[in-house]
């Protein structure tokens, strides 16, 4: 179709003005996973708007076919195929949907101040999504007047993008294609959250291809929901038991490290701060020698579920002073947390211990009193503060006994005067 | 009589009523979980609220498959029985949300029955503003833009945004009723043109 004419009669164009500012006004709002400058989370941030544009696509789409319906020319015989018809119609459809969230994504990136490219497997998605749900909503307009099929596929696929987060099984809602809930950095996209949602708008595209053709049978139409049935079943299949973010941890590979000793590694978005972490780990483990704590000589910022045995966790951020980065380091040579609390199988009786430990390796690793009492406990700092006062061998024998303690779980307080 | 109900479509309209009905009973805390772009926590656009949107575009499609030719010449006041029969079938959804709220079935249904009231006033308000055929994309398009934008900070709907408004506001009732009436006042007046489709 010439531009002119695209230009004079799509609804994609008077549509535009609408949707685009609509869309970066919500991508501007919405939050990302993380507040770092990691281009996947800015990138899902942007595509959070696939559950405005994708329904508004399908209605235009609609609208489509439904004008090629109401001239009479649809059914007459034609040269093209009804796929042709279909693309060649929904073509504007389309490239507005996925402009409006390419500008969204780029406007996300440059917001941060980054000039990169997005990440192309959410634009891929994002991609897939509006021609299947487009098609969709041709093949809908084709059968049904416009008043009744373009308001219907903006409420239906509307409610389709948007309400099974409100679900559980929790899953359900990676068959979506909302991915804006990815991801932080130690994290990246999770392949079958992407596979997923493709497979599933891969049945429903299949499906609207054999329902546009010109005359509909009962058995084109029994493919139609047997593919629809098949994709849902398949992407069921992949993304089963997945939580509910659309995240997998981040290959080790990405991290950028130093040489030295302390061998310290952070994800590339930290790159520029490598050598200050260096330092202050550097600083930290040699206080720590004073007082007989061995340290691990190689520190990551990986997730700490993550990390291989014998190295150490601590976090940074963009934002990170040199105290909180210290503060991590003490807090990363805690053991993890006894599955009693973090379930209800029974009683976390380690809690006090637990903070006791924190609160003394980090005074020794140089935070301030004044920290340790906000942020922990000042009971915590009042007990280190007496421990200080013992020789090292008895303070290093009280931190083990805490240590120990921190994985105690015990049986829950009475409560009441029953029983 | 009977032809004319055939044509627009009654028995479909009162089968989507009793359907939102028979929908509302079954899903009662079912709701759209939205990001709030004016801070505070999340929005949830409760989808007993837009269920009857549905009546709606029936009423619309019902309007649209005469043959205006035909209907511009006849005898009876077609214009007036058209606009009777969009606030009858606007009222029938309202009787039977309400009775769905009076077995207690859901805190909402009232408030989806005075939705329906509103709904099918856009619709018919649609109908004279933008042509029969794009009639029922005035409330369906309004809804979905105030889901997104008529939550304040707190959670509760902005005074304009009626349609997400429980049953005890009452200028969500004046709205709606205002638009119901509006659209009805409209309808009595023929479109400068034609574009109707069986």
């Amino acid at each position: 179709m010439p531009l002119k004419s695209i230009l004079r009669i799509s609804s994609a164009v008077w549509v535009a003005p609408i949707l685009i500012p609509i869309v970066l006004y919500y991508a501007s709002s919405y939050p990302p996973a993380t507040f770092e400058p990691y281009t996947l989370a800015l990138s899902a941030a942007g595509e959070f708007t696939v559950a405005i544009a994708v329904p508004v696509c399908a209605a235009c789409a609609a609208w489509e076919a439904g004008r090629l319906r109401r001239a009479g020319w649809y059914p007459l015989p034609h040269v093209r195929s009804p796929l042709a018809i279909a693309l060649s119609a929904l073509a504007p459809v389309v490239a507005l949907g996925w402009l409006s969230i390419t500008i969204a994504v780029l406007y996300r990136l440059l917001g941060a101040g980054l000039v990169a490219v997005p990440d192309l497997r959410i634009l891929a998605v994002a991609f897939v999504l509006f021609v299947a749900h487009s098609l969709l909503g041709f093949a809908i307009g084709v059968r049904l007047p416009p008043v009744v099929s373009v308001p219907s596929v903006l409420v239906v696929i509307w409610c389709w993008m948007a309400l099974p987060p409100a679900l559980e099984p929790l899953w359900i809602r990676h068959l979506t294609g909302d991915l804006s809930a990815c991801c932080d950095l130690s994290s990246d996209l999770a392949p079958r959250a992407v596979a997923g949602s493709v497979i599933v708008a891969a049945g429903l595209g299949v499906s609207a291809v054999l329902l546009v053709r010109q005359r509909l049978d009962l058995l084109r139409f029994a493919l139609a929901v047997a593919s629809v049935l098949v994709a849902f079943g398949l992407g069921t299949r992949v993304v089963y038991g997945m939580g509910p973010y659309p995240a997998v941890p981040r290959s080790p590979s990405a991290l950028v490290c130093s040489s030295g000793v302390p061998r310290v590694c952070i994800w590339p978005e930290h790159r520029e701060r490598l050598k200050q972490a260096e330092r202050i780990i550097g600083e930290v483990i040699q206080r720590w020698r004073v007082h007989g704590i061995r340290a691990p000589r190689e520190f990551s910022e990986q997730s700490p579920d993550q990390l291989p045995s014998g190295t150490g966790s601590f976090m940074i951020t963009s934002e990170s002073r040199p105290g909180d980065i210290v503060d991590t380091l003490a807090y990363g040579m805690l053991p993890p947390y006894p599955a009693c609390a973090l379930a209800d199988t029974s009683y976390y009786t380690g809690q006090a211990a637990r903070d006791n430990a924190y609160a003394w390796l980090a005074y020794t690793a140089g935070v301030s009193r004044d920290r340790i009492a906000s942020e922990i406990s000042p009971g915590a700092l009042h007990t280190i503060e007496m421990v200080r006062a013992m020789p090292r061998d008895s303070q290093l024998a009280w931190l083990h006994r805490n240590l120990a303690h921190s994985l105690d779980c015990g049986a829950p307080p009475r409560l009441g005067s029953g029983g | 009589m009977k032809l004319w109900l055939r044509v627009r479509r009654s028995a479909t309209c009162a089968a989507t009523a009793l359907g939102v009905a028979a929908a509302l009973f079954l899903i009662s805390n079912l709701y759209l979980p939205l990001p709030n772009l004016f801070g505070g926590a999340g929005l949830r656009v409760p989808v007993a609220l837009l269920l009857p949107l549905a009546v709606a575009i029936v009423v619309a499609w019902g309007l649209t498959t005469g043959e205006p030719l035909l209907e511009a010449v006849a005898s009876r006041p077609l214009l007036a029985m058209d606009a009777l029969y969009a606030v009858s079938a606007a009222a029938f959804t309202l009787l039977v949300c309400a009775l769905v709220q009076e077995m207690g079935r859901n805190g909402l249904a009232l408030a989806a029955g005075r939705n329906a009231l509103g709904y099918v006033g856009l619709a018919l308000i649609g109908r004279w503003l933008l042509g029969s055929q794009a009639g029922a994309l005035l409330p369906t398009g309004l809804t979905f833009i105030v889901s997104w934008v008529g939550y304040g900070a707190g959670r509760h709907p902005h005074w304009w945004a009626w349609q997400l408004h429980t049953t005890a506001d009452l200028i969500s009732w004046v709205v709606a009723l205002w638009l119901l009436t509006t659209g009805a006042a409209v309808s009595l007046v023929r479109a400068r043109y034609v574009d109707g489709e069986s």
